[in-house]
């Protein structure tokens, strides 16, 4: 495998989402009827508030991995992260207030997600478990279901907004990876491929269920918007689990046996 | 994108940012020992770090403004009211990580 040493003090000049100037002018989604219109706000809005969840997220992870120190190139990005996320936040309400209406979604939201305490677990292991979750399997699968959605998307100013939280999304994964592969390097990967399962069952797995419990049809004058219906959105989580989370994990020598089995006992291959 | 394409851009890109691992990789490359790379220092202290490198001043004539504030300060908008306009909780719901990409509808696109 080759790899690039990148010094923590050019990391902030490898991606920034906002520098990305987003037409919000060409946001006119009048070509949608009333129906789609609010299906398609729908999910923007709920992106809003995950986006806002992942604030207090990745502050976690920053305040724990400080606590016990890891590279200084995954303390960066992980804190700037944070930052990011706020601006994700606010680009999904415009969008969501774009298809919706401004009375329709709230201004500003406040709260905390509530994640998995691992109580009793190390603070070592807790921290790995954590980035494992967040941004190995949650923004490693954003990444790859972003990048399905770009490629259907047409809109000028959703296409704009999209790839400015992509371009985020692929540091917020790969900031996982690098720790992995850090606390590889270290020896101290205890207790993670135990654990894998239950991480992926919470942050893949009851995605592919919802979504398979309510297959549809691809409306391209949706998706025209930002949208990935359900029976798209199923395929794409399924490749990501099994085309880039499982083989990354196998790549770092972890006993990804449990996983496999795991996926064919519930069909999410 | 491809899959594959993916799996290089995320994992392999992933790992390859820690400057640490790719040190140590070459380290192995060339025979030496990897178990002195990337230790950590202890920089746990009592009280916010003071980044300035010298400690605050006490005294003199400034007022004290911290008595009468019971949370970080509100340097912008006061919300006053509910409504719009004010915080909507968001946490009610959660009981993990959030999903900021895959958004499931009940009813798919119907």
């Amino acid at each position: 495998m080759t790899v690039r040493a990148v010094d923590v003090l050019e990391a902030r000049a490898i991606r920034d989402g906002a520098r990305r100037a987003i037409p919000w002018d060409a946001l006119d989604a009048s070509a949608l009827d009333a129906k789609k219109r609010e299906a398609v706000g729908r999910t923007w809005a709920d992106r809003y508030r995950q986006e806002h969840l992942a604030v207090g997220a990745f502050s976690l992870l920053a305040q724990e991995l400080a606590e016990i120190g890891c590279d200084p190139i995954v303390l960066s990005l992980v804190t700037r992260a944070a930052a990011d996320e706020v601006r994700h936040a606010e680009v999904c309400r415009r969008v969501a207030v774009a298809l919706l209406g401004e009375d329709a979604v709230p201004a500003r939201y406040r709260g905390l997600p509530k994640v998995p305490k691992h109580e009793d677990a190390t603070a070592e292991t807790r921290t790995l478990l954590h980035v494992v979750e967040m941004c190995c399997l949650s923004e490693t699968v954003t990444g790859v279901y972003f990048t399905e959605m770009l490629a259907r998307t047409t809109n000028a100013a959703s296409r704009a907004a999209l790839e400015s939280l992509l371009e985020d999304e692929i540091d917020h994964g790969r900031v996982g990876w690098a720790y992995v592969a850090e606390r590889r390097r270290d020896g101290t990967l205890d207790g993670l491929a135990e654990a894998l399962p239950a991480l992926v069952t919470r942050a893949v797995g009851r995605s592919i269920d919802d979504a398979t419990r309510s297959l549809d049809v691809a409306d391209p004058s949706m998706e025209a918007f930002g949208y990935l219906g359900n029976t798209v959105g199923s395929a794409v989580l399924r490749r990501a689990l099994n085309d880039v989370i499982v083989p990354g994990f196998a790549s770092l020598d972890l006993d990804v046996a449990p996983l496999r089995a795991l996926i064919a006992e519930r069909g999410w291959a | 994108m491809a899959n594959d394409r993916m799996f290089q851009v995320i994992v392999v890109g992933g790992i390859g940012l820690a400057s640490a691992t790719a040190m140590s990789l070459a380290v192995t490359a060339c025979g030496g020992d990897t178990l002195t790379q990337g230790t950590s220092g202890d920089a746990s202290g009592d009280g916010f770090p003071a980044e300035l490198g010298a400690p605050a001043p006490d005294g003199g004539s400034s007022h004290d403004a911290a008595a009468e504030a019971d949370a970080f300060p509100q340097e912008g908008p006061i919300m006053v009211d509910a409504g719009i306009d004010s915080a909507r909780d968001a946490a009610a719901e959660a009981d993990a990580f959030p999903q900021e990409g895959p958004v499931m509808l009940d009813g798919g696109n119907g």
